[in-house]
């Protein structure tokens, strides 16, 4: 069935046979036919406009006053006389003689159609286009600036997190989130100095993990326990801005309240280390810590986890190390263009974000010959069942997860069992 | 007795509409600078509103339809477009502007800065607009309104010269500053000529379900309705002139020489009663004008809309105001200084008015639409030249002031 | 009945008086040595956007097919016979709840709007 859409030639110039323009349809007359609405007529030139506007006198007084009524202003003309197969281009089918004929009743005297209105339709299209353009820029900086503020998700008074933290357990918390691995001071053998400094390249930078040690000056020993709060669990720093996510808030984000008071207290009784690290320097794109709040508001889920509990305490407590403490998905997964973590990749291994490797598959693609004991023995030992040693940064990890107990090691293995399997993702 | 009672609803629901911040402040402006020179412009635009009220009314009850449905219906939407970009970015700016002048009062009540106030107030606004039900809103709003009448008391306290206030009334050429001279005019012509305010009106009415019996009743409401604001405004310049004078201050550029204009005559209470005017007639012009671009863009497009739909069965039309009460805060929060904009805004206004009052006179005399109820030759004459005259002096004077500066 | 005064852009009604859009596009048959047919009135942004330029239209019709899938990369169609009654506003035999018409409505209720409190 060959269809047009009609409401295309409302306003439309129709053209002679000869491309001279005869004016504009105004109107698009129809009649009933049976069961069907047929097309009898379009009305061309300015009278038609007027007639369905009814403002017949008021039109014809303004033309009249001043003194553009020299126009041919109103055709009636049959359906058959105009091609209407390109709505956009309407053509005339006879000739301008017969054309005449199909005047309507309005008196007018002869003369060719102007063009007038060409000028001030350019005009409107650039006004037009600045005027979105502008508004829509307006609109999306407003927007943005707005949504992309640092909010430290807890205040100071945030009652859950008074009393005194459980210095022990802290220390529990701290083995078991690898923190050392990343804040200890480069080159010396002391992984409790947490001077920070170590540079981690990424595709979006170079960043150095913080002093992290309780000096009031360099480290955070003026921090209180909600800015330690507000740093893992908002990406948040007191200072109000953005942590850049190579700090894997995304995944610490939940953390138990606790634990954030018994890691605050263990924090405390570390040593104090004085100097800062080097500014980090992101890529360009990053150089604005605003931007980390455009991220944020992609990838980054306040409180959320992608853990999977099942009721099994042991299981849970895994899956708890798992997503959130231990942060394993942070460097067991492939990264997206943004370096987020692609969800279809979790823990399925891919290119080390430090660029130094490949980092291994671990859901049960390829740890299907693993024991849940091989997993909680690598934990202790870094030795795998086929009698090799984890290498590179994961040994750093199984320095710390050495130190938990071993009902911690079995829920992490336990969990990781528990990962369907993910085929490794082509570099 | 149930009609008067109508009435007289509406004539406080329509002062409630008519004052809002750029009333006050075109008119304290003008006042403080140039006396009772400008009081014409005043007079001009409250005429030019009274017939576009009555007329939106009239075209409500007797079509069925809303300004904006007709105007898209009639003239297509292609043409259509256009009055809808303007009026919603008029409405933009003065609802900023609104915001502002809520948050302005919050300043003068609690010493902390205004922009602080931008978003609670805005928030505030929403949750008015997201729980409230459209009478509630309308008569709420307007009966709190009244608290502006404090203007008019004041005026006539300070026992002006009722001579010169009459001189005022005829226009005259000015002594000094002519660009800012027709830049206030223009002004005030805009803060009074509120398109937002008839287009309101219109969809208030369909709300309500008027009909022709509701002709008289129209007529009443605009009528009286809009000379009492009128009449507001009136008071604003008259005390503005003489104890804004008094103090040797003939320039308003800062909202904290507001307060002084009551403190004269009412004491400490005069502080007050601004504060409250201040913030009641803007908290109520925003929400009308939050409700206007969600009816705007509703009826536009031809969606489902009503103030007294549960959000959950209309989320186009809620989510429209509940955005554009976020944008419109956004400016304010960001520390625009509001009396510019209302200025600003207002003159705008004025120079948009064609884009929306023509095609609507042209619907008023459309005897499918309001049948043998349409317009007489005065009231198209009138508007006409009201506005045509708003326009000409919006656009040679908007240029000047910005390059002029001020 | 002339077609642009009397039913391009007006509003549209569903069978339970829903405003359910207006009247953005009207689609006729051409038909060989016959009048052209009227077939369909057509709803909705992508028709809108096409009326404005085929710039825009295309836009909106990619835009539309982005987001809402291939259900709505097409202009709402509803045919000539459920066209009921064109008065102030045009009624039509059809209940928008078995359109894609709301469904952008329904997506920003469930969404955005119905988690708000208080909706």
């Amino acid at each position: 069935m060959d269809t047009v859409n009609l409401e295309h030639l409302a306003g439309r110039r129709v053209l002679s046979l000869r491309g001279k323009s005869v004016g504009h349809i105004e109107e698009i007359r129809a009649e009933q036919d049976g069961d069907d609405m047929v097309v009898t007529e379009f009305h061309v030139g300015i009278f038609a406009a007027f007639e369905r506007l009814s403002a017949l006198a008021l039109g014809t007084a303004v033309l009249d006053f001043f003194h553009l009524r020299h126009r041919d202003c109103l055709y009636r003309i049959p359906w058959d006389k105009i091609d209407i197969s390109d709505p956009v281009r309407p053509r005339l089918r006879c000739t301008l003689e017969q054309l005449s004929q199909m005047k309507g009743g309005f008196e007018s005297k002869r003369g060719a159609k102007s063009s007038k209105g060409l000028g001030i339709a350019r005009w409107s299209t650039v006004l037009r286009f600045a005027l979105a353009v502008f508004l829509c820029a307006a609109a999306v900086c407003a927007v943005l600036w707005y949504m992309t503020a640092a909010r430290p998700p807890f205040g100071e008074q945030d009652r859950q997190f008074e009393g005194p933290g459980n210095v022990a357990h802290g220390k529990l918390v701290f083995a078991a989130g690898d923190c050392a691995s990343c804040h200890a001071t480069p080159g010396q053998p002391d992984r409790l100095r947490l001077g920070g400094g170590m540079a981690i390249a990424s595709p979006f930078g170079t960043f150095r993990p913080p002093n992290i040690s309780p000096d009031a000056v360099d480290g955070i020993g003026g921090w209180t326990v909600t800015d330690l709060a507000n740093a893992l669990i908002g990406g948040v720093s007191p200072k109000r801005d953005h942590y850049y996510p190579a700090f894997p808030y995304t995944s610490f984000t939940s953390i138990k309240p606790d634990d954030v008071k018994d890691l605050y207290a263990y924090l405390k009784t570390l040593p104090k280390v004085s100097g800062r690290v080097p500014p980090p320097d992101p890529a360009l794109l990053f150089s604005i810590r605003r931007s980390v709040g455009i991220w944020k508001l992609l990838f980054f889920r306040q409180r959320s986890t992608a853990a999977r509990f099942d009721g099994d305490p042991l299981h849970d407590r895994g899956a708890y190390l798992v997503e959130t403490i231990s942060h394993c998905a942070e460097c067991h997964s492939t990264r997206n263009a943004f370096g987020a973590i692609k969800p279809g990749t979790r823990f399925a291994g891919g290119i080390d974000p430090q660029g130094t490797g490949f980092v291994p598959n671990i859901t049960q693609d390829r740890l299907r010959g693993w024991t849940e004991n091989d997993i909680a023995r690598m934990l202790k030992t870094g030795e795998t069942p086929n009698h090799g040693r984890v290498g590179s940064s994961m040994s750093d990890v199984v320095t710390n997860t050495a130190m938990l107990p071993d009902s911690d090691r079995q829920a992490i293995a336990r969990y990781i069992k528990g990962l369907p399997p993910i085929a490794t993702p082509r570099p | 007795m149930k009609k008067l009672l109508e009435i007289s609803l509406g004539i406080v629901t329509s002062v409630g509409g008519f004052l809002e911040v750029g009333s006050m402040a075109t008119a304290a402006q003008a006042g403080a600078t140039f006396g009772f020179q400008l009081i014409w412009a005043i007079l001009l635009g409250t005429i030019c509103i009274i017939f576009l009220v009555e007329m939106a009314g009239r075209f409500a009850a007797v079509s069925g339809h809303t300004i904006a449905d007709g105007i898209r219906e009639r003239f297509g939407f292609n043409a259509f477009l256009w009055p809808l970009l303007a009026t919603l970015l008029v409405n933009f700016m003065v609802m900023s502007a609104e915001i502002g002048g809520v948050s302005i009062a919050a300043e003068l009540a609690t010493g902390i800065g205004f922009q602080w106030w931008a978003l609670p107030v805005a928030f505030l606004a929403w949750l008015f607009l997201w729980k409230g039900t459209f009478g509630f809103i309308e008569k709420g709003v307007a009966i709190l309104g009244l608290v502006t009448l404090c203007f008019v008391v004041g005026a006539v306290m300070l026992e002006p010269d009722w001579r010169q206030v009459a001189a005022g009334a005829v226009p005259s050429l000015p002594g000094h500053d002519a660009a800012s001279y027709w830049f206030m005019a223009v002004s005030i012509l805009g803060a009074s000529i509120s398109p937002y305010l008839f287009m309101f009106y219109s969809s208030g009415a369909v709300e309500d379900h008027w009909d022709k019996t509701y002709l008289g009743t129209n007529r009443a409401i605009a009528g009286l309705g809009m000379s009492f604001g009128g009449t507001i405004s009136l008071g604003v310049l008259i005390v503005a002139a003489l104890v804004l004078g008094a103090h040797g201050i003939n320039q308003v550029n800062d909202y904290h020489q507001l307060p002084l204009m009551l403190i004269p005559i009412f004491g400490f209470w005069g502080f007050v009663l601004l504060v409250a005017s201040l913030a009641i007639a803007c908290f109520g012009a925003t929400l009308e004008i939050g409700l206007q671009q969600a009816y705007l863009v509703a009826q536009g497009f031809g969606w489902t809309w009503g103030e007294d739909l549960k959000p959950r069965n209309d989320p186009a039309f809620c989510g429209v105001y509940t955005l554009s009460l976020l944008l419109t805060a956004i400016p304010i929060a960001l520390g625009l200084d509001p009396l510019k904009l209302t200025i600003f805004s207002m003159a705008v206004t004025a120079a948009s008015l064609p884009l929306t009052v023509v095609p609507f006179l042209i619907l008023l005399n459309d005897e499918r639409y309001v049948g043998e109820h349409g317009n007489g030759m005065i009231s198209n004459a009138a508007v006409i030249l009201i506005v045509a005259l708003g326009f000409v002096l919006a656009v040679v004077s908007i240029p000047l002031q910005i390059l002029g500066g001020s | 009945m002339d077609l642009l005064r009397d039913l391009l852009d007006k509003q549209v009604l569903d069978r339970k008086q829903v405003k359910i859009g207006k009247v953005d596009g009207l689609v006729a048959e051409l038909r060989q040595g016959k009048p052209p047919r009227v077939v369909a009135v057509e709803l909705g942004s992508i028709t809108l956007a096409r009326r404005l330029g085929s710039r825009p239209g295309r836009l909106m019709a990619w835009l539309a097919a982005r987001f809402g899938g291939e259900r709505h990369a097409e202009p709402h169609r509803i045919a000539w016979n459920k066209v009921r009654n064109i008065g102030v506003d045009v009624e039509v035999d059809v209940d928008v709840r078995r359109t894609g018409i709301f469904d952008w409505q329904d997506w920003l209720r469930d969404r955005v709007i119905g988690r708000i409190p208080g909706a």
